[in-house]
């Protein structure tokens, strides 16, 4: 994925970060903090930069964590500030994420705090910095928007156009004072709004903390930009719910600071942050980095610039990090992450898990409007795909911030506006939640299954053109209760669903029907070797079966969904959409996700084993069989042939490499 | 006077449009006064004549969209400038109310800024704005209780109308606002006694394991009950505040029959 070859890109007032930029590395960065003579925050507020250089040293030299420094924005305001620009500039670092800006702060506290960047300043970073200043932060808003202002829209918004328009109105604000330059660190499921903006230049998000699912989440985040052409970057806290690991005294007891726990076994666990560095970097960040901690209190001599000099020693943190950086550069072809199905809906959709760290409330979009069943339909579609997702942060366990995937890592979520060049590089859309398809969704549906694109919809979605594209008409609404899988030789009992009746065009094949030949899940070829598949059901989702007040989130607590996925539904889908996928993983069940690069006989894939067992199974390539094999944790070759038998230890990670004897998958034009 | 205007109707909140408003219809069904928002007065000169051609009268400006904490303004914002700018923006509101007798405009306080402001700080940046607002116009600065900010009992509202202590400073009642704070609106309209002006009708979604939402929900489709609204309402000049884009007329004629039950 390129920025510059999206539509527009030349004539986008603020352009994308592109490779180009980066001198097409990958980056790491870890310092995150600037020195001062005195507080900011102490009147008079007049202040300087001091040990500028010193800071970049030990952060550069002394440890390479990288050239990228993230740096809290009081910095802006020091009275030598161009001196730490300059300092950039001579260096050739980059200045990415400038972190903290928080609506309604204020700012001669130089803390959490609301501040504009004056013009001078932007003026002055461009000049110097050009394309090393990658941005103002835009850091974990979406959450504080939901949680803290979309219950303060009065009226609450009717419509989600109204509330899409709210959004948009914070998010103007704090663009405004950043002059729309901006860096996007997600907490929420919002990095489409945000692209869509035209004022961001990276997206990310910070993984872990309290915050969402991350094979979830970035399937958000690799899906908008995708679709809105940006390139996207990953970041891991230290922090959990209950407190921040600092492995400052490595055999330390964990302390209470402040109604929170820090130690070396408080916070996100070591093997959380492992494993999320790997994944992160197989989904193609361009960037990444561990929060904060990677140097202790202790000091040790190192050699900075030929002078032998006292420095913090580096802290279990650190040294992951550069373990993680070394890895990469050993490794520096590993690909795209491969995703041929798209989950798309309507982009006024507004979608959030049903639980998560800015609210106690459950199921609502927009953080002001309730679900509707189609965006519970999303929920157990993503509860199927990424098992566990909605526990993300709720578990002291860490149950769910990385989950199986029985159907592999291989999908990214478009929004309805998405353009059929973005469209057409997915072999599936399966369409989701409260999405009409009709008008131009309809017309740019129609071209992809036209050009060999596959469609999955429910009835209760279509428009009544839209049933030709799938060979159906669409009758009245009945209850149902049972299905027939015509493979399968007894019935499957279901909960209640209503379904639409469907009369079928002749070439439309039945693949799950009721006793007394009711349609329930058909599909249909067409012309270029594209199909559309249908379920008849209301969002192939059940009846409401539990009472809303029965449900609550709670800590260490499952959270029920009021609607099940009906069983034919995920007897016909869920073998469907694992057949997209160019590897198949035999075993118990892992996350696994595969990188595709120009060789089109060499795959990499990830095995992440999320569970305290370790994990024993085997690979296999769809069609050809594997030549070669190497363990790029080990570096060591695998038996090859038909599969390949690989072991992943407990909470680790492995990342395979296979050569394969014919090609995995052909490049489209 | 006031009696012409009741029952008055927010055809914004109402329709989701700020122009197409159905005011004739809305006229036609017995509604005679109107409550509107900032955001018609850019367009006044589209609406003003049709308002006055059916002899409908504008009887309140409810400032409460323009009172979205960042998003908009509020009156004890922690950023002074931002501030500053919400009480300029509202006693522009206040001038072009005065200029057409417009008698009510519709107040309420904040929740706290992000980081580092006290309720203390923030009480009394509220006080200063709203004695601000009432210094110059004769429009009446009512002052609502809101859900999920601070001041949220009718009792806090009136100390805070008590502690601003101008003549032109009262209470507005939302019953929907009332309900989702815990109370009544009959027991809140009780608490603000003879400084309660004005009341906004509308209904609000309580049940249990629901999400709590400032749903401005048509009457009868949630938790309010019509004995408790009328008390409520008395015989102060009240508004339907029900948003209703989908059917806004089926919406408002069915408020009015909602509140003849017996």
């Amino acid at each position: 994925m390129n920025p510059e070859d999206y539509p527009g890109f030349g004539k986008r007032k603020v352009k994308p970060v592109t490779r180009k930029d980066l001198d097409h590395k990958f980056h790491t960065t870890a310092l995150r903090y600037f020195s001062y003579d005195h507080p900011p925050s102490e009147p008079p507020h007049s202040y300087r930069l001091v040990g500028v250089p010193e800071s970049l040293d030990l952060y550069t030299k002394a440890y390479d964590f990288g050239g990228v420094v993230w740096p809290m924005w009081p910095f802006l305001f020091a009275e030598n500030w161009k001196e730490a620009i300059d300092e950039l500039a001579a260096r050739k670092l980059y200045l990415f994420d400038i972190w903290a800006y928080c609506p309604s702060g204020p700012f001669d506290r130089f803390e959490w705090s609301e501040y504009r960047v004056t013009d001078e300043m932007h003026r002055y970073i461009l000049d110097k910095l050009g394309p090393r200043f990658l941005g103002y932060d835009n850091g974990e808003q979406d959450g504080r928007f939901i949680g803290g202002y979309a219950k303060l829209v009065c009226p609450a918004p009717a419509t989600r156009r109204q509330a899409h328009e709210a959004f948009c109105q914070y998010f103007r604000q704090l663009g405004n004072d950043l002059h729309n330059y901006l860096v996007a660190l997600n907490s929420l499921t919002f990095p489409h709004y945000f692209a869509a903006m035209g004022n961001h230049r990276l997206l990310g998000a910070e993984t872990a903390q309290g915050l969402p699912s991350v094979p979830m989440w970035y399937a958000f985040i690799r899906g908008a930009g995708r679709q809105y052409g940006l390139l996207w970057y990953g970041n891991s806290s230290v922090f959990n719910r209950w407190g921040w690991k600092n492995m400052d005294d490595p055999d330390g007891e964990d302390k209470r600071v402040g109604g929170y726990m820090c130690g070396p076994t408080a916070g996100t666990s070591m093997s959380l942050l492992r494993r999320l560095w790997y994944v992160l970097v197989m989904y193609g960040s361009i960037m990444m980095s561990f929060e904060t901690g990677h140097l202790g209190t202790r000091k040790s001599e190192r050699i900075v610039n030929g002078v032998k000099l006292e420095v913090p020693e580096l802290t279990e943190i650190g040294r992951e990090q550069l373990k993680g950086t070394k890895w990469c550069e050993d490794h520096p072809d590993r690909g795209e992450l491969h995703t041929p199905v798209a989950l798309m809906w309507d982009f006024h959709c507004g979608w959030a898990p049903p639980r998560h760290l800015y609210t106690s409330d459950t199921y609502l979009v927009w953080g002001n409007m309730p679900y509707q069943k189609g965006d519970h339909q999303i929920d157990l579609v993503l509860r199927e795909l990424y098992p566990g997702y909605e526990d993300a942060s709720f578990y002291h366990s860490e149950r769910g911030f990385l989950t199986p995937t029985p159907c592999g890592d291989i999908f990214d979520v478009i929004l309805s506006d998405a353009s059929f060049d973005v469209v057409r590089r997915y072999q599936c859309v399966l369409l989701l939640g409260e999405t009409r398809l009709e008008g131009g969704l309809l017309a740019k549906l129609s071209r992809f299954v036209a050009t060999g694109g596959h469609l999955v919809a429910c009835a209760n979605q279509l428009s009544e053109e839209a049933g030709a594209l799938f060979g159906v008409r669409i009758g009245a609404t009945e209850e149902a209760y049972h299905a027939i899988i015509p493979e399968q030789p007894q019935p499957i009992n279901e909960i209640p669903f209503r379904i639409h009746r469907l009369s079928l065009d002749a070439d439309v094949a039945v693949l799950a029907k009721t006793r007394q030949g009711l349609p329930l899940a058909t599909r249909k070829g067409h012309r270029g070797g594209g199909s559309t598949l249908l379920l008849a059901s209301e969002f192939f989702l059940s009846n409401p079966l539990i009472d809303r007040q029965k449900i609550h989130s709670e800590i260490d607590q499952p959270l029920p969904s009021p609607y099940a996925i009906l069983e034919h539904a995920k007897a016909v889908l869920l073998p469907y959409l694992r057949s997209f996928g160019l590897v198949a993983v035999e075993g118990s069940p892992i996350q696994y996700l595969v990188n595709v690069t120009s060789q089109t006989e060499r795959l990499v894939v990830t095995l992440c084993n999320n569970g305290a067992d370790g994990w024993e199974g085997t690979l296999r390539a769809r069609g050809p069989s594997i030549r070669k094999a190497v363990n790029w944790m080990t570096d060591r070759k695998l038996a090859a042939g038909r599969g390949v038998s690989v072991e992943v230890p407990p909470l680790d990670v492995v990342v395979v490499e296979l050569l394969l004897d014919g090609p995995a998958f052909e490049v489209k034009g | 006077m006031m009696g012409e205007a009741r029952p008055a109707v927010n055809p914004v909140h109402l329709t989701g449009s700020l122009s197409d408003w159905r005011l004739s219809e809305l006229s036609s069904m017995g509604y005679r006064g109107l409550e509107l928002t900032p955001a018609c007065i850019p367009t006044a000169d589209v609406w003003q004549p049709e308002v006055a051609k059916l002899g409908l009268w504008p009887v309140c400006v409810n400032a409460l969209p323009e009172l979205r904490p960042y998003l908009t303004g509020s009156l004890s914002d922690a950023v002074e400038w931002r501030r500053l700018g919400t009480i300029q923006r509202l006693t522009g509101v206040l001038k072009w109310m005065d200029a057409r007798r417009i008698p009510f405009m519709v107040v309420g306080p904040s929740r706290l800024a992000e980081n580092y402001q006290s309720k203390e700080e923030a009480r009394s940046l509220l006080v200063t704005s709203v004695r601000d607002l009432a210094s110059a116009d004769k429009a009446q600065i009512l002052l609502e209780s809101m859900p999920f900010r601070l001041f949220g009992s009718s009792k806090d509202i009136l100390g805070i109308i008590r502690e601003v202590d101008r003549p032109n400073v009262g209470a507005a009642l939302d019953v929907g606002h009332a309900l989702l704070q815990g109370e009544s609106p009959a027991e809140a309209a009780k608490v603000l006694g003879d400084r309660l002006r004005y009341v906004q009708v509308r209904d609000v979604d309580l049940r249990p394991g629901f999400p709590t939402l400032d749903a401005h929900l048509p009457l009868g489709q949630g938790s309010a009950c019509v004995e408790d609204v009328r008390v409520a309402v008395g015989n102060l000049p009240w508004s339907l505040a029900v948003t209703a884009p989908g059917d806004p007329l089926g919406v408002a004629q069915s408020a009015l029959r909602w509140l003849e039950r017996t």
